[in-house]
């Protein structure tokens, strides 16, 4: 039970927050928060629990938000049935990819990764007839209601509503790579990530599980591109550029690599800073670099990392 | 050869010359100290703008100017290695790599807010020159881009094989027994790199602009190049710059002008697939 109870405090919180932020500039945030720790989240389980950097997560989150919002303009498809076309395109494209590049090892993965997330924006930049080219995809409608059956209509206009969704997907992605960590496969990448050599002569197929984390991951980065493009309601090719892969390797390495809630903590922390830092707003990114480096170099570990240090010394455990 | 054709190889050589100079300071980088210098573009830019300084506001000649860029980069990575990337000796490659990505942003919205976001040209009074060569005509500039890169290139590969570098390179913990101070050692590789990419930056200012952002196609290009060359082969990086350059401007000739930056993707598929340790690469992988 004592388990348990930071869970159930932390989730309450996340539940109750419409009530609690009153500002709408900051709830706006928020759902931008939760939408980025998904994107983390998804991330995390390639670099932190299996340690490869992948630098093409900003492309398949463009993948997906592009997927879903063409067949949502262009084709009028309902909304929830865009969503496993968005995520599959994603993992197939993650596949192809990790198919060609996940025998390598280490930088030349990501840069491989890199390279590949130019190509997709360059596409989605220069491919007009499909996807009006760098004007984007403007007024993406809302997610389509769903109908209660005779309890009235579940509706998501507004944003306490999106802010919902975005929530949910969150906790299913949470609770999914928990699960997939405590299993089998988790202790396969785990046991990858410390000694890939010994991995492999204890009988692991290291290019089968990398696969299979590398387009899990593509695909939940591809349901967070979903999720955005349909609160943003605009997306243009610039959101499938390399930046957005970049500030979620940010996320994750402030927040704590390879740790549970490291991913959603950093994006939350990094999110909401510049707000607190409001002062400083046109150095925002500079300050960012730095920040980068210093936790590089003096807490290697992120925040949920270097509070886990000091909770055992704390405890003496 | 149509004089379109070869104004074409000649652009490829002008712009192979660019990759090659910066691919090689990631050779360097990379060889000795195992991290992948993802600041490396940023630097070219950073070298692009102390150019376009020395030559705007202290009205200094454009060879002054190029000094400069050199001068000021390598202090830069002095200090870079000093402060950033030593302190990460013992941790996994990765952190260096996100340390350098940290660079990255630190240089791009350095040069933002000191410079603005306006596209600016450092003015080089061999860019109104026209030369003649086999029938192509082209700017001074260009061919000062060709002949500096290469003599630069030529110069240092030169002082590497006579060097302790070469050593540090091959392998760290031997030359540390020799009697290597590879820190030092570390300390002047970086100099060195980051002062390629600050020429490369300068020499490019004159043809095609100088903005914050310049540095990003740049160094992803580089990194194609490394890998294209074998990692931490400086041959292979010069070359793979070249041969780069080249499938640009004659892809952009005959294939596609949109799709000129996803040829480097195309080339990588390739070797990749083909040869993954790249063309001047050990068979290590």
């Amino acid at each position: 039970m004592r388990q348990a109870a930071p869970w159930i405090i932390g989730g309450a919180i996340a539940v109750a927050a419409p009530f609690l932020v009153t500002n709408g500039y900051l709830f706006h945030l928020l759902i931008i928060a939760v939408i980025w720790s998904i994107l983390a989240t998804s991330l995390n389980l390639v670099l932190g629990y299996t340690g490869l950097l992948s630098l093409a997560h900003g492309a398949f989150f463009g993948l997906g938000a592009y997927c879903s919002a063409l067949l949502v303009t262009k084709a009028e498809w309902n909304f929830w049935a865009t969503i496993p076309p968005a995520m599959a395109v994603a993992a197939a494209f993650g596949t192809l990819l990790g198919l060609l590049t996940l025998r390598l090892s280490g930088h030349y993965f990501a840069i491989s990764t890199l390279s590949f997330g130019i190509v997709v924006s360059l596409v989605l930049e220069k491919w007009d007839d499909l996807t009006e080219g760098p004007r984007g995809i403007s007024s993406i409608p809302a997610p389509t209601p769903i109908d209660l059956f005779g309890w009235g209509t579940l509706d998501f206009e507004s944003n306490t509503s999106k802010y919902y969704l975005a929530l949910l997907a969150l906790a299913l992605c949470l609770l999914f790579v928990w699960r997939l960590v405590h299993s089998p496969i988790g202790r396969a990448l785990e046991a990858m990530r410390q000694n890939e050599l010994l991995a492999a002569c204890l009988g692991v197929n290291l290019v089968f599980y990398k696969l299979l984390a590398f387009s899990m991951s593509a695909a939940m980065a591809g349901l967070a591109g979903v999720l955005y493009s349909v609160y943003i309601t605009y997306i243009n090719p610039i959101d499938a550029g390399l930046w957005n892969g970049f500030y979620a390797v940010m996320y994750i390495v402030i927040g704590g690599m390879g740790t549970f809630l490291g991913p959603v903590v950093g994006t939350l922390f990094l999110v909401t800073l510049p707000e607190l830092l409001r002062a400083f707003q046109d150095y925002r990114l500079l300050l960012l670099g730095i920040l980068l480096i210093l936790t590089m170099t003096f807490l290697p570990q992120g925040i949920v990392g270097g509070a886990r240090t000091l909770h055992r010394r704390w405890t003496g455990r | 050869m149509s004089p379109f054709l070869i104004q074409q190889v000649a652009n490829g050589i002008m712009v192979g010359s660019i990759y090659a100079l910066i691919a090689m300071g990631v050779a360097m980088i990379y060889g000795v100290m195992n991290v992948p210098d993802f600041a490396l573009g940023a630097k070219a830019m950073l070298g692009g703008y102390v150019a376009f300084l020395f030559t705007a506001t202290f009205q200094q000649s454009y060879g002054v100017a190029l000094i400069g860029s050199i001068v000021v980069l390598g202090l830069l990575g002095i200090g870079v290695e000093r402060w950033i990337f030593r302190p990460l000796a013992g941790a996994p490659p990765i952190n260096g790599f996100i340390s350098s990505f940290g660079l990255l942003l630190v240089f791009e919205n350095f040069a933002l807010l000191a410079f603005g976001s306006t596209y600016r040209r450092i003015l080089s009074p061999f860019d109104r020159q026209v030369v003649h060569v086999l029938g192509a005509s082209l700017t001074m500039q260009r061919l000062i881009v060709v002949v500096v890169a290469i003599a630069t290139m030529v110069g240092l590969h030169l002082f590497i094989r006579f060097t302790a570098i070469r050593a540090v390179a091959q392998n760290r913990r031997g030359a540390l027994l020799c009697g290597i101070h590879t820190e030092r050692i570390a300390g002047v590789t970086m100099a060195l790199g980051s002062a390629l990419a600050g020429v490369a930056g300068a020499l490019v200012g004159p043809i095609a602009m100088v903005y914050p952002t310049m540095g990003e196609t740049l160094i992803v290009k580089a990194f194609v190049i490394t890998i294209l060359g074998g990692m931490g082969s400086i041959v292979g990086a010069i070359v793979g710059g070249y041969i780069l350059g080249l499938i640009e401007a004659l892809g952009a000739m005959y294939v596609s002008v949109d799709y000129k930056d996803a040829f480097a993707f195309g080339l990588l598929v390739l070797v990749l697939t083909v040869r993954p340790q790249g063309l001047f690469g050990k068979a290590a992988r």
